[in-house]
């Protein structure tokens, strides 16, 4: 009977738009395992060591995690790109830019997809796949573009900041992104 | 067994009543705990029903059809065989001109992909097509072409490539005869849309590459440049 309930009770959830929320701050995430491999420079930059093919977030040398949710197949993607680009070396050249490390994941996209979109824009921000979407179905399943502030909590992490689209104001974006690291 | 033993009835109704009770409570109780505050985001999974990951400036623009059979007919071309040629009226250019286009108008000039889609407005379909927009040169790159096309009508196709802000290849409609090319190369489904297939014809117009892929998700861009790479 239980086991009937509890899937009953997933059929509802699972049919229910109204319940499927977007993340917020204040949720909890586990610590997820990023399955690709670690390009020397993305290495050096998040503290990992070189040539590994998985790590998981709370590996990263940082206090808190700015994560870009992105696809080769997002136009938005695409056109603002170089604009991320100048934003990831502003945020890496800053005082805080050792305390916050910044990452992308490309939903659903496969290593090829991840490595054209990259190529394509010059992007000097890590980039890792996703094929199989199994980081942003763990993420919410949020449009892209999004952006997370991570924080470690227990055994995985804290959401302290979210916006999905594309930021309009890069100098409000970088305080409300540091505050929420709480790293100001 | 019902009829025979009517004595059987009020308890039957009485275990009913009691299966929606028990099936309230654990509803009630479980549900209050899945609405804490302090939600944690792998517990609520919104349904997904399509997989991808919606780009925001189509929010609110496409329709959900929801999970559909990943295959749903069976493919009547292979690599090796001459591409069953056709004629079909489309949308070219800027302008999204109409035209008619004959496969083997190509032949001897270009390499040729088809890209079948299930619909227009659906999610997948509205992320395949703007992601060619943006791999362009790895198409021009190996020679190719790429023809769209669609079981739905002119009208529909021409407002949904202005919604996607144009795509750099002609679309064409197979709308009628209802699918025909498509059933022709055996993608087309049950409820009369086509399965999201990649037909990979070569200048010679032989078919070099052929599937149809899980209507629900992307192809891998890497396995089609691949293909590609094969046509060299």
């Amino acid at each position: 009977m239980k086991r009937f309930a509890a899937a009953l009770l997933a059929l509802v959830l699972l049919a229910t738009p109204a319940l499927a929320a977007k993340p917020k701050a204040g949720d909890t995430l586990p610590d997820l395992e990023i399955k690709d491999v670690l390009k020397p420079a993305d290495a050096a930059y998040l503290g990992l060591p070189a040539g590994g093919k998985s790590f998981r977030l709370s590996q990263i040398k940082a206090e808190a995690l700015l994560v870009n949710v992105f696809s080769m197949y997002c136009p938005r993607c695409q056109t603002d790109a170089p604009v991320l680009n100048a934003f990831f070396e502003r945020l890496k050249a800053s005082p805080q830019g050792q305390r916050i490390k910044f990452l992308g994941i490309g939903a659903g996209n496969s290593p090829y997809e991840v490595n054209f979109f990259r190529s394509k824009s010059a992007s000097p921000i890590p980039m890792f796949q996703d094929a199989d979407y199994a980081l942003h179905k763990a993420l919410s399943n949020v449009g892209t573009p999004s952006f997370f502030v991570l924080k470690p909590a227990g055994k995985g992490f804290r959401v302290t900041f979210f916006l999905e689209g594309f930021y309009e104001n890069e100098d409000a974006f970088l305080k409300e992104i540091l505050d929420a690291a709480g790293i100001q | 067994m019902l009829r025979k033993f009517p004595v059987f009835l009020p308890l039957a109704r009485m275990l009913s009543l009691a299966l929606l009770l028990t099936l309230a409570l654990h509803f009630t109780v479980q549900h209050a705990e899945a609405a804490q505050p302090a939600q944690n985001i792998m517990a609520a999974q919104p349904a997904q029903s399509a997989h991808v990951a919606q780009s925001v400036d189509l929010k609110d623009m496409v329709f959900d059809p929801g999970p559909l059979k990943p295959v749903d007919s069976t493919l009547k071309v292979r690599p090796g065989q001459q591409a069953p040629d056709f004629a079909l009226p489309g949308l070219l250019g800027e302008n999204l001109g109409r035209q008619t286009l004959r496969l083997s108008d190509y032949r001897g000039k270009k390499n040729v992909m088809l890209s079948f889609i299930p619909a227009a407005f659906t999610p997948v379909c509205s992320d395949q097509w703007p992601g060619y927009n943006h791999a362009r040169e790895l198409f021009d790159a190996r020679d190719t072409v790429i023809l769209g096309l669609s079981v739905d009508n002119l009208p529909s196709l021409y407002a949904w490539v202005r919604e996607m802000k144009g795509v750099w290849f002609p679309v064409l409609t197979d709308f009628w005869p209802h699918g025909e090319v498509a059933k022709t190369y055996g993608v087309l489904r049950t409820n009369g849309t086509s399965e999201r297939a990649i037909v990979i014809i070569d200048k010679k117009g032989v078919v070099r590459f052929a599937q149809a892929f899980n209507v629900n998700t992307r192809p891998d861009l890497g396995l089609i440049m691949q293909e590609l790479d094969k046509l060299k």
